[in-house]
């Protein structure tokens, strides 16, 4: 079971925000392409070498890569997506988030007076994470016994937080006209079509 | 471990997706950073859960696996995938083993995809941003760790931050190429710039508690090996510059007047050969004097860039300084070596020779492992010692030099040829009684050892010696082959060596006979008198 909830607390892989520049760029380059398209190719082209490598058992090319490269590039990318994320978590519209991350980061600052209701949302599920996970740390190494208990109750943190703000949107949204999700205060999901697909432009949180 | 997932992109494009050149050469500049960002998220997950769950990752195994998963998913409207940090450490504190947790996660997100849009509907974008940045927030290397780079390695530092430093000013790929490639950098510049160490000799007493070791045994019991772990005396080898962090009040002598033990520390091939023996000679040139100052016959002889004696004054000579007798050369961290820093010690040898003349310096090799190595030192003429010239000087026949173009009409051979036709005209007025060989003897290093004579006699003088002859007693057998005597298993038998072939070679004329020690004794008498050879 708990190998089910595993899955649903993803977060974005590097590799999701790499993609996202790749189509973005080529889209500036050809518009008629669309998006997935490129990142079908994408895929079958960087797959198609990376098996090659692997039968060829030149797996130990791997070994080139430093640990002081992994860290670098985890910190760097890690700070990369953060900065990027924090914009739709305060409301603030109006630049794009796909520069790079030091001016991306001013802009932010420059415009901080302009985040709204989303903010409220955002940065109290942010608090609320946090709280929890050290809570549950805490209660962790004051009753050793129960340990493991705490641990996959902190994992559950994510789900829960969702599912509650989920919850307060759904109470304040109920009733939109035509349940068009543009007329509501905070600016939500929107129509995700069942099982069909939708077009790789969007932001990574949608690989959520 | 982790398998394949289509995203929420669900199955509306199910299709074979189409690879033409065209689409291709859009993304073909970021297809390197690509790859290694997939390799670096899988297989950095991998090895390190590996490795806590006693489970061996084969990289080439786990690459078919992210290979094999990515040319499939388009055919089902999937994107690039790979192994994710958090999902991974979940499912391995919640005990998964197989990877058959990944047929369950697809199951799931599949039901997902069908079954809840209606819940995503009313997710606040904001909240999924907190998410987010929360889970992100754990990959951020903490300050502690960074502490610990410190610690362990404060060159790798400097990487990890321009690293950080260049992702966050421009894009992720630069930061991967310059992380990598700054690493690569720091890999070579160490070999490039490999520095060997000149050891000296020093004698220890092992201690165990508060006595020494073999303190309480009589003055007569039986003979002990010399690094016995029973006896307490042996003999060992620091560099002479304490730079390894030794007690400097400790004196490390240098080992014998004219004798210096060099040790390679990064392994000898070409891009460092020339560093090191830079290194080692200009050593040399600072501590030895000149075995015979009137070397030059003609003003014109001297090299330009040696200022040489005042007009009229006799040349400087240092008689603090030993002669160059030997030179020891520890290859314990030597592998290989190839024909570039073959010929380069050929070069040096032959450099040496013409510092030490009339004499010659005998090259000793210590702790050889690497059956190649000593094939290729046989080859270049090391491992015996070298033949007297008596007054002729010869060459040691390089590999490949540029100056030897041509063979016998080359450049060096007409310098040497010149060279010798003085020297002999010279001999031929002193000494009318020498019966020896006339004319340039190239002393043969790559062909058929069999020519020289000296060398047989060598072998004639080790198969005829006492030493070899087994002991009624004591069972001894040869360790390495007798026909390379100068090719030692250690410092010690090497430092011996040395010491008794310049005990046992024969006096020149030109040595100053009145250098005179600090105890009153002259150098002849009395060589060395902290050393006595086993």
């Amino acid at each position: 079971m708990d190998a089910v909830y595993a899955d649903r607390h993803q977060p974005v892989a590097v590799m999701s925000t790499i993609v996202g520049n790749i189509v973005l760029a080529a889209q500036k380059e050809r518009p008629d392409i669309p998006g997935h398209i490129i990142a079908s190719a994408l895929s079958i082209i960087v797959g198609g070498i990376v098996c090659f490598l692997g039968l060829a058992r030149l797996g130990w090319l791997v070994d080139l890569i430093s640990l002081t490269s992994i860290s670098a590039f985890m910190t760097g990318s890690a700070l990369n997506i953060a900065v990027g994320q924090v914009p739709t978590m305060m409301g603030i519209t109006g630049f794009s988030t796909r520069d790079a991350t030091y001016q991306v980061f001013i802009n932010i600052l420059k415009h901080l007076g302009r985040s709204d209701l989303n903010a409220a949302m955002g940065l109290t599920a942010l608090a609320m994470l946090y709280i929890i996970r050290s809570g549950f740390t805490f209660l962790g190494n004051k009753i050793p016994k129960h340990r493991r208990l705490f641990f996959f109750l902190s994992t559950l943190r994510t789900v829960f937080v969702i599912l509650l703000y989920t919850l307060i949107s759904y109470l304040v949204n109920m009733h939109l006209p035509n349940h068009n999700s543009k007329k509501s205060p905070f600016k939500i999901l929107g129509s995700v079509p069942r099982g069909k697909s939708q077009s790789i432009g969007v932001e990574p949180c949608v690989a959520y | 471990m982790c398998g394949l997932l289509t995203r929420d992109v669900g199955f509306k494009h199910a299709a074979v997706p189409q690879v033409d050149s065209e689409i291709v050469s859009l993304f073909a500049s970021e297809l390197p950073a690509s790859i290694i960002v997939l390799l670096i998220e899988h297989i950095s997950i991998a090895k390190s859960f590996g490795r806590v769950n006693n489970y061996t990752i084969n990289p080439s195994q786990e690459l078919v696996a992210i290979g094999v998963s990515n040319l499939l998913g388009p055919f089902l409207g999937g994107y690039p995938a790979t192994g994710s940090f958090s999902r991974t450490a979940i499912k391995s504190k919640a005990g998964v083993r197989t990877p058959f947790a990944g047929v369950i996660t697809a199951v799931v997100v599949l039901l997902a995809i069908y079954a809840l849009p209606a819940v995503f509907f009313y997710i606040p974008s904001a909240v999924l941003s907190a998410v987010i940045i929360h889970a992100v927030g754990d990959l951020i290397t903490p300050p502690n760790t960074v502490y610990q780079f410190w610690r362990i390695s404060p060159l790798e530092v400097f990487i990890f931050f321009a690293g950080v430093i260049v992702t966050v000013f421009t894009t992720i790929e630069i930061g991967v190429y310059v992380t990598i490639s700054v690493s690569a950098a720091v890999l070579l510049f160490r070999v490039f710039k490999a520095r060997g160490r000149f050891m000296g000799r020093v004698k220890v007493h092992s201690v165990v508690g508060d006595h020494l070791i073999d303190e309480d045994k009589p003055a007569g019991s039986n003979r002990r090996p010399d690094n016995d772990p029973e006896t307490s005396v042996r003999n060992i080898f620091l560099p002479i510059d304490h730079r390894d962090g030794s007690n400097p009040m400790i004196e490390v002598d240098a080992p014998y007047p004219g004798v210096f033990i060099y040790r390679f520390s990064e392994g000898y091939n070409y891009p460092n050969a020339n560093h090191y023996l830079d290194y080692m000679v200009e050593h040399i040139f600072a501590n030895t004097r000149r075995t015979d100052p009137n070397a030059y016959g003609r003003p014109g002889d001297r090299p330009w860039n040696d200022p040489g004696p005042r007009r009229g004054k006799a040349p400087k000579v240092d008689l603090d300084k030993p002669t160059l007798k030997a030179i020891i050369l520890d290859f314990s961290s030597v592998n290989n070596v190839d024909i570039t820093s073959t010929q380069h010690l050929i070069d040096v040898r032959n450099q040496l020779d013409r510092y030490t003349s009339p004499e010659t310096v005998q090259w000793h090799f210590a702790c050889i492992t690497n059956r190649w190595t000593k094939r290729a030192l046989a080859a270049a003429g090391f491992g015996y010692p070298t033949p007297e010239a008596d007054g002729v000087i010869s060459r040691w026949k390089p590999i490949f030099s540029v100056a030897e173009l041509g063979g016998d009409s080359s450049a060096a051979a007409a310098a040497e040829w010149k060279l010798n036709k003085d020297e002999l005209k010279r001999q031929r007025t002193h000494d009318l009684e020498r019966a020896h060989s006339e004319g340039a003897r190239e002393v043969e290093g790559i062909n058929t050892p069999d020519s020289d004579s000296s060398r047989n006699s060598v072998e004639k003088a080790i198969r005829s010696s006492k030493a070899y002859k087994p002991d009624a007693n004591v069972r001894v057998a040869v360790v390495q082959g007798l026909n390379r005597p100068f090719f030692h298993i250690d410092l010690t038998s090497a430092l011996q060596s040395a010491i008794a072939n310049i005990q046992n070679a024969p006096r020149h004329p030109h040595e100053e006979p009145n250098v005179i020690l600090g105890n009153g004794k002259s150098l002849q008498e009395d060589p060395d008198p902290a050393f006595k050879p086993a």
